[in-house]
């Protein structure tokens, strides 16, 4: 972002980088800089606040008035909130399928309500809606101790896999989720502590470890720290 | 403050090779050349 700004300043643009990381942001040293320390993802702080995603851009565009490089701190500290969503989920259905199968195909109302009220899904890279129940299944078998060479995986690539079923899962909890605005990390925490989808993805990433498979294929498959 | 809201948004990975050199050299001025095309004095960088 900061190399990006200087290209663009070097094609005659004014440019305002809003960093969420200050060592980067003074190494790299762009015209004009407004830390904010907010959770990843939020850059303007706080989701459905306009009032104070306002306040945050008006910070930023003040540094346009500066002459030398500037690196300002916005006042405010905002913390990663690691709760989980709060979300009602489908019972169990049908005992002959696995857990996060069953988890899955019972989100479905729920993502397609989703997809209808919102028009854009994440869901996509590599599986359709459609294929999520398949998906989990494979990574169910992996868990379970079968092979990652004999079991195939819809889609194949496991990162991107992972990625199309945590956006179905993410996009039904917009949903079912009930409460106050949720924190940074709540929809990482919800799918990965309490879905069996997202126990089912950390088990099969287990098992390619313990199989052997290739770094890249199980270890994007979720955050670092899981 | 502003006139008017640029009528596109442009999106990069965040996965660049080490020397960062297609943005440098390629994308990065692209895009520079799409944004004065649609009249744009000021760019606002966010991560996601």
């Amino acid at each position: 972002m900061c190399t990006l700004a200087h290209v663009l300043e070097a094609a005659g643009l004014s440019t305002v980088v809003f960093a969420s990381m200050r060592e980067v942001a003074e190494k790299m040293s762009p015209p004009r800089v407004l830390y904010c320390e907010f959770p990843l993802g939020r850059p303007l702080g706080k989701p459905l606040d306009a009032a104070f995603q306002r306040e945050v851009l008006a910070r930023g565009l003040a540094l346009l008035a500066a002459n030398g490089p500037v690196l300002e701190t916005h006042p405010e500290v905002i913390e990663a909130q690691e709760a989980p969503l709060v979300c009602a989920m489908p019972p169990r259905f049908d005992p002959d399928v696995p857990p996060a199968v069953d988890e899955a195909r019972g989100l479905r109302a729920a993502y397609d309500r989703a997809l209808a009220a919102r028009g854009v899904t994440g869901v996509g890279r590599v599986i359709d809606a459609d294929a999520v129940p398949a998906a989990l299944e494979a990574l169910h078998r992996w868990a379970r101790g079968a092979s990652w060479k004999d079991v195939a995986l819809p889609g194949k690539n496991t990162v991107a896999v992972a990625h199309d079923i945590r956006s179905y899962y993410e996009e039904a909890a917009t949903e079912l989720a009930t409460g106050p605005t949720p924190g940074g990390g709540a929809a990482e925490a919800w799918f990965f502590d309490t879905t069996e989808a997202g126990r089912t993805m950390l088990a099969a990433r287990k098992a390619l470890q313990d199989q052997g498979a290739p770094f890249p294929f199980w270890f994007y498959m979720a955050p670092a720290h899981r | 403050m502003i006139g008017d809201v640029a009528p596109r948004h442009f999106a990069f990975a965040d996965n660049q090779p080490d020397t960062v050199s297609e943005l440098r050299l390629d994308t990065g001025p692209a895009c520079a050349a799409e944004l004065k095309a649609d009249a744009v004095d000021v760019v606002l960088l966010t991560p996601v």
